[in-house]
Formats: C-alpha cells, structure tokens, sequence
C-alpha cells in the first residue's frame, strides 16, 4: 500500500519535472524567456540553466539521499519502539558539505558576474552604433522616443535586426516596468528616475512586449510589441515616421479630423494638424501600427473597426482604469462621427 | 505531572484579597466569553492566536480560489481590474500578516514556555495586548470589504501607486494603519518572547540545551524586533503623504519612490525568515521525535538559524534588482543571497542526518515534517536560480517568481505550521487527531500544492508576468492555468479536510495522555492539556532532549514541594488598550474627508488607550495562589 502511494508520488513529481525540462515546446510560447532571440536574453538564459543544472545536480544528489533514509530506516511492523544509537553529528560531514555547497555556489557566482556586467549595458565597442531609444511608461501604455531621429511613437518599437538598442526607460506617473523576454530582461521605469538596458534581436520578427511592475487597474493590460525589421524596412520605417502625418483627403477623412480636433487633440499629438497633446499616445502613424489599446486588439481581428469604434465610444469597458475619456473633454460623439473619426485616423499612414 | 502530594508546607502564603482595577474589582471569570477576552495565560492567548489565523487563512484562501476562477481561461471577465487588484493585494497582506505569522505567534505563545519550564510568558498582559492590536489589525485591513475599497496597491505598496494622486480612496490608508497596528503587536511580542526565553528558562536549561524551537523563536524575534521600525516608518511616512501632503516618496515634489522599496525591503526580506523560522524550529522538533534520535548536528542547526536570520538584514536589494541600482549593487547583493544556500543546505543536510540511522515513525506530523524538507528544498532551487541576478532580470516578477515564493511559504511555512498543529494537537486538546483523516488531508494537500504551484514555473518560464488579472491565448498559459485552478480548488478541499478532522477530533479523537509521540522535550512531561501554572514542580534541565534523557534513564521529573503557586491575575486592560488603539486608527483613516469628526475620534481613541496604560500600571501583575492539587485544565 505505502509503496503503491510513494511510487505513484514519484510518478507525479518526476512527470511534472519531465514535463517542465523535456516536453518539446513546453516553454517555447511567443513570450518566453528560453526561446529567445538576442544576445542579452541568450546570456540570461545561459546563466539560467547553469542554475538550473546545478540545482538538478543538488536535487538529484540530496533527494535520493533524503528519500533513501526514508525507506531505509523506517520503522519496521512491530519496532515501533525500538531506539536506535543516539548519534549527535559528524564534524567532518558538515565541513565537508559546507566546503562542496560554498564551491557549487561558485560555479554559479562566477558566469553570473560576467553576465551581470554584458547585459547592463551596451558593450563599449558597440557604443557607436547603438541607436538610442527612450522608453516611457503611462499608465497603461508605453511611449517610445528615438531621440537621435527624432520620432515618438507608442506600444510598438521599432528596431532594426542586429543594432543594439540602448533603451533609456522612465515613468511619468508611476512605476512600471520594460521588458520584452525574448530580447532581454527587464528594467522598472520609476518616475523622477532614468533607468538604462539594453536589447538587440537577431532575427526580424514581433516580439511581445509586457509592463511587469504592478501599475493599477489596467496592469494586466499594459502590452506592447518590440518589431525588429530588416536594416532597409526599418529605415522606410524611420522615413515614414518622420514624416509629418498625412493630410485627411476623403470628404470622411476631413470631417474625421474635425471631430478629432473637437476633444481627441487635447490628448492626442498628430504631427503637422495642429493636434499636439501630450498625455496620450501619439497617433501621427496610427494606420502603420498593427494594433491598437496598449497592444490589446490586433488590428487583424478587427477588419470591420467595430472593437476600434467601441474603443472610442466605450474606453472604460474595453480597459478598466482607462484614462481615455471623452466626458473630460466634453466630447459627444454620433455614430456618424466616430465612423468619420475611424476613418481619419485609418488613413494615418 | 508532579506527583500530588499530602503534605502542603506550612509555607505557603495565603491568598490575598483581590486588588482592585480603575474598573472595580479584577475579572475572574474561568469559562466562558469573559475568561478568553480578560485572560492573560499563554496557552489561551495560543489558542486565540491560532484560531484568528486560521480564519484568516480561509479568508485568504477563499480570495486566492476567486482569483483562480477569473484566471482559469483567458480574457475572462469574472473579476477584473480593481476586483482583481484588491483579491492579490489582501491574499498576500492576510496570508503573511494576518494567517502564517499569527500562527507561528500561536505556537510561540503555547510551546515556548512549556518548552523552557515556565509558568507563563515574561509580562503575561503585554502578551495579551500583542493578541488584541494584532486582532484590531486584522479586522482593520479587512474592513475596506464592507465599503468595496479593500487595499489594492500589492502587498509591497510601491508609491505612486499607492499615493493619495493614483490611490484617491481610502484602500492604501486602510492597509498603512493594519499594518502599523500589526507592527505594534509583532514588536511588542518580540520584546516579550525574548525577555521570556532569556530570563525564564528552567534552571539547568542552558543556551545550548534549549529546543530548537526555542532558538528559533528567539532568533525570529529579534528579527521582528529589528524589522518592524523600518517597515512602521515607511508606513507612517506613506500616510503623511497621503493625508498631509508630505511628499517623501512623492517624485513630482522631490519625493523618491525608491525610498519606500529599500524601507519595505529592509523589512520585507527580514519578514520572508520571519515566516520561515519558526516552521523550521517545528520541523527541528518533530524529526528527532518520531526517528527517535537526536537532531544531528545540534549547533550547526541553531547557528545556521541565526545566520540566516543575520543574513537577512543584508539581502534586502534581491528584491531590487531591477530597480536600477547600478551593476556593482546588484552583484553584492546577489553573492550575500547566494551565501543564505549555505546555511540553509546545512540545515536540510542535518535534517536529513538525523533521519539517517533512526527508528522513524511515519505519523500525521512526520510526514508534514518531511514534506517540508522535500518542498522548501524545491523553494530553495528556484531561490538559487533567483539569486544569479543576470538571469533573474527574465524571472523578476513573473510567475516563476510566484512558484518560488508559494513553495517556500507553503512548502516551507504552512506545510511546517500544519506539522505542528499535527504534533501539539494532543498537547493543546488532549486528545489526538484522527490519524486516517490526517494522512489523507496530508497526501491531498501534498500532491495538490505540488499541482498547484510546480506548472507556475512552466508559465512563468514562457513569460507570464505576475499581478495580471487577465491575459491572451496563444500564449502557452491557458491549459496550464486551467490545471492550477482546478488544483487549486482540490488544495482547498485538503485544508478542509484538516479542518474537519481538528473539530472531529476535539470530540472523539484518542485520548492522548501526557505524552502521546515518545516525544523529547519538557512540554510532554506535564498533562494535556496543561494545568494553568504548567509544571506544579520547576525542571530541572541536566541534558539536551531532557524529558527524553530522563525517560531513557528512568530518572523521576521533579515532585511538587507543596508551595501554593503563584500566578497573576486576569486583567481587562489588554483588551481596552486594543480597542482604544483599533479607535484611534479609525479616527485618523478619515482625517482628510473630515478632520473634526476625526480628531474627536481619535482622541477618544488615544484617551482609552491612556486610561488602559494607567489601569494597567496601577493594578499590577496580582497574585492569586492555585493548589495543584484542586486544578484542572487550563481552559474548559
């Protein structure tokens, strides 16, 4: 019976740790820390799974000790009341464990220095290229300024593949925190405070972007995308978000740019209309983004514009806490109007 | 229990007429409401303590299941936003201050004298008092549930987010004063525990021959001791902003948000080793007594407890590391965290040790005590795996981090609390748990925890942050949290199972007798449970595991000399000053929608607690005389 429970025990345990380490893609998600594709979040997970092997190295050693003295010295039916040798300790045992844990501990100490010092920042030789980035939280969305080229964009950063990027991160109200995991660990963004990291993606593709310091009602929400394009994409990137926004040009475009300036511009910058707020997102390109709510709704799930049509109408009930308010403004809007509206900023290219 | 006797020396003092309170005569009441709310016997005072927090835990139990239920499948909308954020802030804040604390408190307060040979605690009404602030404490960060406000800025409370500008309700004020209250209780305690293990140990019971229990609770006292100013400061400079426009951890006036994280974790790292301590001490008690051996290696285990409780103090920033600390910090801070393997390995390997060779006895309480080495150990990896700050930039504040900290405070801490219910139940009732209900509650509560919190490293190695209430598909998360939560549910249920059979049990359990386990130490050497003045004749301590060495040698413990004995009396103030303290911090939570109504209230609150002070000091400890021979249990 005791063996039965003890054996479908180990079973469990020892699935759940085959699970863990040996299942194919078990850790392979879009936003993993093992999957990863820059060489900052490579030598975090190097130095990982040097923690990783050695605590196996521990568990494996210790654990069948533990679980040999278990079996080994349990009770046998009718010596319940035996008493063994009433030993206190071995010196030379503890001495001799004290010296292996304190050598163990230095397999991890000394990679994880090296390390500590690489993925800080920017290796010096690199210094020259790095493009310089400023990464800004909000509550709930990140703003991004390159300000070498003079862009400011939200929630999707652009890099160019194999450029180091050395990210300035901020806050202007409270702490949140900047982290994409397949490119690099994170760092917090505390108001009053210039925090530096830096990342680089090998490999153009998107890579999920999410705020990890707890920040209010919308934390959970507060996403965002790092998009690492080819060195030719992203300089069209660059040209274009330079630019100032297109002029509205449909007759629906230009009545959407006068709802937009009735409210939405006390918010809201469009470079080159006139709209030049600065508490929300900057939406100059906002056609070029390929989502929309702080990385919430992919823009591909939304062809007909109707979870865009109930963002601007219904802010709070798309994103608890949202700071999006069109009362504030004084703002309201007919279903005409914000059809307009999504109109105009569609043609945002 | 000492061997009654016929003789009653002539001797013996008379008992002396009652002194009088401020409020007439002192209570004397031996049943009922009165005899709990007035008491001031430590074993009582235990038993509140481990009631409360046991309630509490249900209570943070129930908010830990509604959250699995709204994370159990993506883009849910069963509690979102604000819901959620005030059901992760108090599951935290209720499990560490107001369930695993006061537990670990419950049994300082009921083992701890009967350990050392004492009749009570140092100052038995201050003992009290830490049981009523810590009550008002609880009840006050629990109040925000009755208005919708409950706290909601993290157990850890980083301003801004906590600050009056993003934090206009009364959630994060509600939380400073709990928790300021709570402090006043814990520091309070600590100076008690310590002046009574210093002073009032059994004569013969040296430093080195205490249980490690003692240790540990001594040790965890100090930290307490140690830790508490930081955290109040904190607090009440938190309030001051909020309420008087202070500006100390306010950026825009000057103020540093990074302040309030060095304050809260020169506090909050200390307060992890306060929570794991004294299960280990548990655990150090429970071994030997059912391998029927000695704890093997003694003094490396007491002297890697209060390294660790050292070390403490000087690995606050791990919590930082992504702070912006700057590299060299960082890889200080990282190598002292590292360092704590040390001890804490040692202590597994003695652990280990002393099953090593022994006669080992596989009850309720052992198999507790061996989960705890099993799964503190997996706490103790991922705690490695944290400490090399290069990688833990990825892991910091994901649920990986969330699977760390749950197998140590669950793992560790709840897994060596339960162990100890397990093993002072017969002490405390008299009687012993059922023993087949206590192995099935034990391998559900093991297999479901382990399913619980082992797939929270996966999810959390494929990126998920923790504190968010929802998140998309497609991300690797949604099976796995489905798993959790319904594991969840299943780890609830063992705990019910426990509970059942503690209720079960007090009714019909198996009589324990004085000493059910073949136990080693001087709490079973008197009856279960004990007599109000614990042992009619003082120890006398010649050996470490003295009851056992006496036992093993067929020495007698010692026989009363006939002396009546001496106890003080009950006394009302403990509770008055509670409550006048609970007033004061209701006055001063509405202080900036009303400062009259406040002010008045407050001071009411201030004038009970004057009154109670000077009560207190006027009456004095009193004296009554008990016959051993003519009591009973402490409590009926």
């Amino acid at each position: 019976m005791r063996v039965i429970q003890v054996g479908l025990l180990s079973v469990f345990l020892i699935g759940l740790y085959v699970v863990a380490l040996f299942l194919p893609h078990a850790m392979d998600g879009p936003q993993s820390i093992m999957n990863v594709f820059g060489p900052v979040a490579i030598e975090q997970r190097n130095v990982f799974m040097i923690t990783v092997w050695v605590s196996l190295f521990l568990l494996v050693t210790v654990g069948s000790v533990f679980l040999y003295a278990i079996f080994r010295f349990r009770a046998k039916p009718g010596q319940d009341f035996h008493v063994p040798e009433q030993t206190h300790g071995s010196a030379k045992v503890e001495i001799a464990l004290i010296v292996v844990s304190c050598l163990l501990l230095l397999v991890i100490a000394i990679p994880n220095a090296k390390a500590l010092f690489f993925v800080s920042e920017v290796p010096a030789e690199r210094k020259k290229d790095a493009i310089k980035v400023e990464a800004i939280g909000h509550q709930w969305w990140w703003e991004f300024k390159y300000t070498d080229l003079g862009i400011t964009t939200a929630n999707e950063l652009h890099i160019p593949v194999g450029v180091p990027i050395d990210v300035q991160v901020k806050s202007v109200d409270v702490i949140h925190a900047f982290w994409v995991p397949n490119l690099a660990g994170k760092i917090d963004a505390t108001p009053g405070q210039v925090n530096t990291m830096w990342l680089q993606a090998d490999k153009p593709g998107t890579y999920n972007g999410h705020c990890t310091e707890y920040c209010g009602d919308s934390h959970a929400n507060m996403r965002f995308f790092a998009i690492a394009d080819k060195k030719e994409d992203f300089e069209k990137w660059v040209a274009n978000a330079k630019a100032d926004a297109v002029k509205p040009s449909s007759i629906e475009e230009i009545n959407g740019q006068g709802v937009f300036m009735r409210g939405c511009n006390s918010c809201h910058t469009i470079a080159g209309s006139g709209a030049a707020g600065m508490v929300g997102p900057n939406l100059s390109h906002f056609a070029a983004r390929t989502t929309f709510g702080a990385g919430i709704f992919k823009k591909s799930d939304d062809k007909d514009n109707a979870l865009l049509a109930k963002w601007i109408r219904y802010p709070k009930e798309m994103k608890p806490g949202n700071k999006m308010n069109l009362d504030q403004v004084n703002m309201v809007v007919s279903d005409k109007e914000v059809k307009d509206l999504i109109a105009y900023l569609n043609s945002l290219k | 229990m000492a061997t009654h006797t016929d003789v009653v020396s002539t001797h013996a003092p008379l008992p002396p007429v009652a002194e009088p309170g401020m409020l007439g005569p002192r209570p004397t009441a031996t049943h009922g409401v009165w005899s709990w709310l007035t008491t001031i016997d430590h074993k009582r005072i235990g038993i509140l303590y481990g009631v409360s927090a046991l309630i509490f835990i249900v209570f943070g139990g129930i908010e830990a299941l509604l959250m699995r239920v709204q994370l159990a499948v993506p883009n849910n909308h069963f509690l979102i936003g604000d819901a959620f954020n005030q059901m992760f802030t108090m599951h935290a804040t209720t499990m560490i201050f107001l369930g695993v604390m006061p537990l670990t408190a419950a049994f300082f307060n009921y083992v701890v004298p009967l350990m050392i040979g004492a009749r009570d605690v140092a100052f038995p009404r201050l003992n009290a008092f830490s049981f009523w602030v810590f009550l008002a404490g609880g009840v006050f960060l629990n109040m925000g549930w009755l208005t919708g406000t409950a706290p909601n800025g993290a157990w850890v409370g980083y301003p801004p987010i906590t600050s009056v500008q993003y934090n206009p309700t009364h959630n994060s004020d509600l939380w400073a004063i709990g928790l300021i209250l709570l402090g006043i209780a814990s520091l309070a305690a600590s100076l008690n525990f310590f002046t009574t293990i210093v002073n009032l140990r059994a004569p013969g019971l040296t430093l080195m021959r205490m249980p490690v229990f003692v240790w540990m609770t001594i040790v965890t006292n100090v930290l307490l001791l140690l830790a508490f100013p930081p955290i109040t400061i904190a607090l009440i400079q938190l309030f001051f902003d909020r309420n008087f426009g202070a500006n100390f951890f306010n950026p825009t006036n000057g103020g540093m948000p990074i302040m309030w994280e060095h304050w809260f974790w020169v506090f909050g790292h200390p307060e992890v080793y306060i929570l794991i301590l004294p299960p280990m001490g548990i655990v150090s008690e429970i071994l030997p007594t059912f391998s029927r051996k000695p704890l093997f290696g003694y003094p490396l285990i007491v002297f890697s407890g209060a390294f660790i409780g050292f070390m403490g103090f000087a690995v606050w920033s791990h919590h930082m590391f992504t702070t912006g600390m700057g590299v060299v910090a960082v890889l200080a801070f990282s190598i002292t965290t590292s360092i704590i393997a040390v001890p804490t390995g040692v202590k597994i390997f003695n652990w280990i040790g002393t099953l090593w060779g022994g006669n080992l006895r596989m009850e309720t309480p052992m198999l507790y005590a061996l989960a705890f080495i099993a799964m503190f150990s997996i706490g103790g990896f991922s705690g490695i795996m944290h400490s090399a700050a290069a990688s833990d930039f990825q892991q910091h504040d994901t649920y990986f981090i969330v699977a760390h900290f749950h197998y140590v405070l669950i793992g560790g801490s709840i897994t060596g609390l339960l162990g100890g219910l397990s093993y002072w139940y017969p002490k405390i009732t008299g009687r012993i748990l059922n023993e087949k209900l206590g192995k099935a509650a034990f391998w559900t509560f093991f297999l479901a925890f382990n399913a619980t919190f082992y797939p929270m490293h996966i999810i959390g190695l494929n990126g998920m942050p923790r504190r968010i209430y929802t998140y998309n598909t497609g991300l690797g998360f949604e099976d796995w949290n489905m798993f959790i939560s319904i594991s969840a549910f299943v780890l609830a249920l063992s705990f019910l199972m426990f509970f059942i059979n503690m209720f079960w049990s007090a009714k019909y359990g198996k009589v324990a007798g004085n000493d059910p386990w073949d136990a080693r130490t001087l709490e079973w050497s008197i009856s279960s449970p004990p007599p109000v003045y614990n042992f009619a004749a003082t120890p006398t301590v010649t050996h470490l595991d003295d009851f056992w060495h006496k036992k093993q040698t067929g020495q007698p413990i010692g026989e009363w000399d006939g002396q009546l004995i001496h106890m003080p009396l009950q006394s009302y103030y403990p509770l008055i000053s509670g409550a006048g303290l609970f007033t004061f911090g209701l006055g001063m939570l509405f202080i900036r929608d009303n400062w009259q109504i406040s002010t008045v209230v407050a001071a009411g609150g201030f004038l009970m607690l004057l009154f109670s002070i000077y009560g207190w000091a006027m009456e004095g400890p009193g004296a009554e005389y008990l016959d051993p021979r003519k009591e009973t249990g402490a409590y009926n």
